[in-house]
C-alpha cells in the first residue's frame, strides 16, 4: 500500500514536472488567444461500443461547434482532440496519454467503458488532469476519490437500489442477472446482489457472459431452463439485444429487464422485431422530464443536426462539457490543474436541472452529480419509441 | 511420335537470385536416350526441373521439337509431351496406386477409352506393384512408390521423358525392374529421354548419348561409348570439383 | 435437466453445422495453397452484407439473399486470389508463407474498414427463410431458421464432398493437396484450380454467413469472430481435411455449448480454444490430419 502510493506519487511528480516544462515551452506564444483543446476518448471503433462512441462523438462535435459559434469560451476558440480507445483498457489508456501529453487536453470527456475508465482514471491521476464520466456507471469510478475524476450520470448501486422496489412490486421471486463481464456488467450485478438483501423473498443467480460473444444461445437456454420470473440484462446494446431475440427463440418465458435503455436505440427493432414486445427498461429519461432551457438548446440543436433525438446518457455528455466550461469560466484558466480544483465547486443549469457535485469524502457520492429519478418502461407493440412505450413505474 | 530436345543456354535460378544452372546447351535427338551424370551440386536435377516447368528459368531457350517451352507453365509443358519424374517423392499417398495412374493421364482425361487403356497397360509394367494397383499409394514401400510414379510418369504418352535418379534407394530387384523398362524404351525408339543418374556405369550402359555437368555448366559430352572410355578422367576431375561449395 | 441436455446438445450440433461450412473454404484453401487466409472472416461478412442489400434493400425473397452471399463471397475471394495471393506465391522470394498472412491479415483490416464507411456501425437483421420460434413438443425450442441453416450447411458440405471425391476438379484439388509436386509434373494448373478453391472457400463462406445471419446480426466486425471460429475448427480436424473439418465443426458446436451450460457462462469463446490446445498438445497434426506430408 504504501509502496503504492510512493509509486503514484512519483508518477505524478514526473508528470508535473513535465507539464511544467511544457507549459514553460509554451508560454512564448500569444497565451490569451490560444484555443482551448479538450481530449474526447471514446471506443469510436469494434471491439468497442463504437455505436455509443458514435453518438459521443456527434454530442461533442455538436457542442464545440454551438460554443464556438457563439465566441467560445472567454473569447477563446474549442477544439477536440479525438482518440479511440476502441473498447480495449491498455488502448484507452494510452489513448489518454496521448490525448494529454501530444494534444495537450484541459480535460478529457466522452470516457465510456467502465473497465476502460478504471485504467484511464490511473492516467488522469498521474498528470492531474480532469476526467469526466457520464455513463461509464462502475461505483468504483468515484468511489476511488480521485480528485481529478468526476461524474454526471448514474453509478451502478444506485441504479440496484432503485431496481429492488421494482422487483418487489412486480412480484418476482426468482430473478435472474445476465451480466457481461466488464466492470459495468459484474459491478451492476454485485451492486444488485447486496440491494436486494432488501428484499428477502427474491432469489438472484447472477449469469455472466463474454462481452464481446456474438452468440448466447447456450447461456440464454440455460437461464431458460432455470425458469426465472424475470431476467435483467445487464450488458450493452449488441448483446442486450442478442439476448432478448436468442432468449426467446430458446424459449424464454421470464420479463426480460433491460439494465438500460438500449431499446431506445434505432436498430433496437430492426434486429430484434417481434421478440422485443414486453421488453422493460429503466431510464432516466421521460416525456415528463423537466427540460431545462439549456436542455432545450442541446435538443433542438441535436434534432437539427442529425434527425433524430439524442439518448438520455447524450444530455449527460452535454453537461459534462458544460462542467468544463463553467470551470474554465470560473477559474480563467484552461489549465487542468487549475479545471481540477474548481470543478468541485462549481454549479450550472444542467440539461434537466441545476447540475453541482456532492463531494462526500470515503463514499461513491464524492465528484458525483446524482439528481435524477429513474423510470421503467414497457414496450408492448414492434416499433414503439420513447413515446409509445408505457411508463410502470417511477423511482425517485 | 516424339521429338528432339535443344536445351540452349539454360539458366535456373531460385529464390535470392543465385544461380544453380548458368547455361546449359544440350541435344537430345529423337528417341534417343540422354544420359546426364556429373558431381553433386552440377545442376542435374536443376536441368530437369528447368525443363519440366516446376523450377524457375531466368535465361535460356528450350526446344521440343519444332516447340518453344520455356515460357509455358508445368501444365502446359506435360500438354506439350514433357513428363518428368522427380527424384523427391511425388505420389499421391492419400490416393490408391490406379487413382495416381489416372492422374498421370490428366491433360488428355477427356479421352476416357485412351487413358483406360494407358492405366491398364502402366499398371502392368512392374511386376513389384501390379499386385497392390487397389492400395493406397501412401501405404507402399518407398521403392514402390518410386515405380508407381515412373509408371504414372508414363501413363500420358510422353513425347519427352525426363527421369531423376529413378532408381535412387531402390533395391536391387527393383533397380533391375526399372532398367529393364528403361531398355524397353529405348529398345522402342518411341520417346526421347533425358536420364540423371548417380550410377553411373547403369546410365551408360544403356544410353545413346552422355552429358558431364559441372557447376551448372557444361562439361563435357559425347557417345555413351566415348565417354565410358575416359570416364577415369572425368570422374577425378569431379573428386578435385568436389567440396567446392557449390550447393545442389 | 434432461431437457436442457437434449436442448443443448442439438443446438451445439446445429452450431457446429455452420462452424464448418464458415471453416471448410478456409481448410480447402490452405491444403491446396499452403495459404492461411485471415481475410476469409471478410468474405463472410462481406456476403452476409450483400444478402441483406438484397433482400432489404432491393426486397428480393430471402432465398436470392442466399445466393447473393454465395455469389458475392467468391467475388471478393477470387479478386483475393488474384489481387492479392497469386503475386505472391508466384514470386521467386523466401517466406511466401509469412507475406500471404501479413497480405491478408492487412486485407482483412481494410476489408473491415471499407465495410465500415460503407454500411457504418449499425447492426442489422437479416430474414430468415423460416422466421418462427419453434416449441417442440413443448421440449425443444429454437427458430426455424436454426433448422433451415443446419440442413443447408450440411447440404452443401455434401456437395463439396461429392466435388471433392467424385469430379475431376476434386481429384485436381486433392492432387494439389496431397503432393503439390505431384500435382505439376502431372500437369494439373495450380492457379485454375486455386481460383475455384477460392471461389468455393468464398461462396461456402458467404452462404454460411447469410445462414448465420437471422439467427445473429450482420454488421462489418462479424467476420474476426467467424475467423476465429473457423482457424479453430480447422486445427481441431486437421489443415486441410474436410472430413476432419465437418467433425471439428459438429465437435466445437457441441462443446461450446455443453461446457457454456455445464461448466460456466462466461467463457463460451475459451472452450474453442482450450479444446484446440487439447488438440495441439496431443495430436498436433489435427484429428483428422497427417502427419510427415512428403514435400
Amino acid at each position: 500500500m504504501i509502496n503504492n502510493i510512493g509509486k503514484i506519487s512519483r508518477r505524478a511528480l514526473l508528470a508535473s514536472m513535465t507539464a511544467a516544462g511544457l507549459l514553460l515551452a509554451g508560454s512564448g506564444s500569444a497565451y490569451a488567444a490560444e484555443d482551448i483543446t479538450l481530449g474526447l476518448v471514446s471506443p469510436l471503433s469494434e471491439p468497442g461500443d463504437a455505436r455509443s462512441g458514435d453518438a459521443i462523438k456527434k454530442t461533442a462535435d455538436l457542442w464545440v461547434k454551438l460554443i464556438n459559434g457563439a465566441g467560445g469560451i472567454g473569447g477563446r476558440q474549442v477544439k477536440l482532440a479525438v482518440f479511440d480507445d476502441q473498447g480495449k483498457v491498455e488502448v484507452g489508456a494510452s489513448a489518454m496519454e496521448r490525448a494529454i501529453t501530444e494534444a495537450n487536453a484541459s480535460a478529457i470527456l466522452g470516457i465510456w467503458s467502465s473497465s476502460v475508465a478504471l485504467a484511464q482514471m490511473e492516467v488522469a491521476k498521474g498528470y492531474n488532469v480532469p476526467l469526466m464520466a457520464f455513463y461509464s456507471w462502475s461505483d468504483d469510478i468515484t468511489a476511488k476519490n480521485y480528485p481529478q475524476v468526476f461524474r454526471i450520470g448514474p453509478y451502478n448501486s444506485q441504479i440496484a437500489a432503485q431496481m429492488v422496489p421494482f422487483v418487489k412490486d412486480r412480484g418476482y421471486k426468482k430473478v435472474v442477472v445476465l451480466a457481461e463481464d466488464t466492470a459495468y456488467g459484474l459491478g451492476f450485478a454485485k451492486a444488485f446482489e447486496e440491494a436486494v438483501k432488501a428484499a428477502p423473498d427474491v432469489t438472484v443467480e447472477v449469469v455472466q457472459f463474454q462481452a464481446q460473444t456474438q452468440d448466447l444461445t447456450a447461456v440464454m437456454s440455460k437461464v431458460a431452463a432455470s425458469k426465472p420470473d424475470a431476467v435483467i440484462v445487464q450488458t450493452v446494446f449488441s448483446a442486450t439485444n442478442l439476448s432478448i431475440k436468442q432468449g426467446r427463440e430458446v424459449g424464454l418465458k421470464a420479463d426480460i429487464i433491460t439494465g438500460w435503455d438500449w431499446p431506445l436505440l434505432p436498430d433496437f427493432w430492426s434486429t430484434v422485431g417481434e421478440a422485443g414486445v414486453g421488453v422493460v427498461y429503466p431510464t432516466f429519461s421521460d416525456p415528463s422530464l423537466n427540460i431545462t432551457a439549456t436542455g432545450k438548446t442541446f435538443v433542438d440543436a441535436y434534432k437539427a443536426a442529425y434527425g433524430h433525438e439524442p439518448a438520455i446518457f447524450q444530455y449527460y455528455l452535454w453537461d459534462n462539457f458544460n462542467a468544463v466550461k463553467a470551470a474554465i469560466e470560473k477559474s480563467g484558466s484552461s489549465e487542468p490543474a487549475k479545471l481540477v480544483e474548481t470543478l468541485p465547486g462549481v454549479t450550472f443549469e444542467g440539461t434537466i436541472g441545476p447540475v453541482f457535485f456532492r463531494n462526500e469524502a470515503g463514499t461513491v457520492n464524492f465528484h458525483q452529480w446524482d439528481k435524477f429519478a429513474m423510470f421503467f418502461k414497457k414496450l408492448n407493440k414492434v416499433g414503439d419509441g420513447e413515446k409509445e412505450a408505457e411508463l410502470v413505474q417511477v423511482a425517485k | 511420335m516424339s521429338e528432339a530436345i535443344t536445351i540452349k543456354g539454360l539458366r535456373v535460378a531460385y529464390e535470392s537470385d543465385i544461380e544453380i544452372l548458368r547455361g546449359v546447351d544440350m541435344l537430345g535427338g529423337a528417341n534417343t536416350l540422354t544420359a546426364i551424370i556429373g558431381p553433386n551440386g552440377a545442376g542435374k536435377s536443376t536441368l530437369l526441373k528447368g525443363v519440366a516447368g516446376v523450377a524457375p528459368v531466368t535465361g535460356g531457350e528450350i526446344h521440343l521439337g519444332g516447340q518453344r517451352i520455356e515460357a509455358l507453365n508445368a501444365a502446359q509443358r506435360v500438354g506439350a509431351g514433357v513428363s518428368f519424374v522427380p527424384q523427391e517423392a511425388s505420389v499421391f499417398g492419400q490416393m490408391t496406386v490406379l487413382e495416381n495412374l489416372r492422374l498421370g493421364g490428366w491433360h488428355r482425361r477427356k479421352d476416357k477409352a485412351w487413358l483406360e487403356r494407358r492405366i491398364a497397360f502402366c499398371g502392368d509394367l512392374f511386376h513389384s506393384i501390379k499386385p497392390h494397383l487397389e492400395r493406397r499409394a501412401g501405404d507402399l514401400s518407398g521403392g514402390q512408390q518410386k515405380l508407381v510414379e515412373i509408371a504414372r510418369g508414363l501413363v500420358g504418352e510422353p513425347r519427352l521423358l525426363l527421369l531423376d535418379e529413378p532408381t535412387a534407394g531402390l533395391s536391387p530387384v527393383m533397380v533391375r525392374e526399372v532398367y529393364r523398362e528403361i531398355a524397353r524404351l529405348k529398345e522402342s525408339r518411341s520417346v526421347t529421354v533425358l536420364l540423371v543418374e548417380q550410377n553411373v556405369r547403369e546410365a551408360l550402359a544403356v544410353a545413346d548419348h552422355v552429358y558431364v555437368l559441372a557447376m551448372g555448366q557444361n562439361d563435357t559430352d559425347g557417345p555413351a561409348a566415348e565417354i565410358a572410355g575416359r570416364l577415369d578422367g572425368i570422374v577425378r576431375n569431379w573428386m578435385s570439383r568436389e567440396g567446392s561449395g557449390m550447393a545442389s | 435437466m434432461t431437457q436442457l441436455f437434449v436442448q443443448s446438445l442439438l443446438l451445439g450440433l446445429l452450431q457446429g453445422g455452420l462452424y464448418a461450412l464458415l471453416a471448410v473454404g478456409l481448410s480447402l484453401v490452405f491444403g491446396i495453397l499452403r495459404v492461411v487466409n485471415f481475410a476469409h472472416g471478410e468474405f463472410a461478412m462481406l456476403g452476409s452484407f450483400a444478402a441483406v442489400f438484397v433482400v432489404d434493400m432491393l426486397g428480393l425473397p430471402v432465398w436470392t439473399g442466399l445466393i447473393a452471399a454465395a455469389v458475392a463471397g467468391a467475388a471478393i475471394a477470387y479478386a483475393t486470389n488474384i489481387l492479392v495471393l497469386r503475386p505472391i506465391y508466384l514470386s521467386r522470394m523466401r517466406q511466401k508463407g509469412e507475406y500471404t498472412i501479413i497480405a491478408t491479415f492487412l486485407l482483412s483490416q481494410f476489408l473491415i474498414a471499407a465495410a465500415t464507411l460503407s454500411f457504418g456501425t449499425t447492426y442489422r437483421k437479416l430474414p430468415g427463410l423460416w422466421d418462427q420460434n419453434l416449441a417442440i413438443f413443448d421440449y425443444i425450442y429454437l427458430s426455424g431458421n436454426r433448422i433451415v441453416a443446419f440442413v443447408a450447411a450440411i447440404a452443401m458440405i455434401a456437395l463439396l464432398f461429392f466435388i471433392v471425391y467424385r469430379t475431376d476438379i476434386g481429384r485436381a484439388w486433392r492432387a494439389l493437396t496431397q503432393n503439390p509436386l505431384g500435382a505439376a509434373v502431372v500437369g494439373i494448373d495450380v492457379n485454375r484450380y486455386a481460383n475455384l478453391a477460392f471461389l468455393a472457400s468464398g461462396a461456402f463462406a458467404g452462404l454460411a454467413a447469410a445462414l448465420l445471419a437471422p439467427l445473429m446480426f450482420v454488421f462489418p466486425a462479424s467476420g474476426v469472430i467467424a475467423l476465429v471460429k473457423a482457424f479453430i475448427v480447422v486445427i481441431i480436424g486437421g489443415l486441410g481435411s474436410i472430413r476432419g473439418t465437418l467433425f471439428a465443426g459438429l465437435l466445437l458446436g457441441v462443446v461450446e455449448v455443453m461446457c457454456t451450460v455445464y461448466i460456466d457462462t462466461g467463457y463460451t469463446d475459451a472452450y474453442g480454444f482450450a479444446l484446440m490446445i487439447a488438440v495441439l498438445l496431443f495430436r498436433p497434426q489435427g484429428l483428422f490430419g497427417r502427419t510427415g506430408r512428403a514435400v
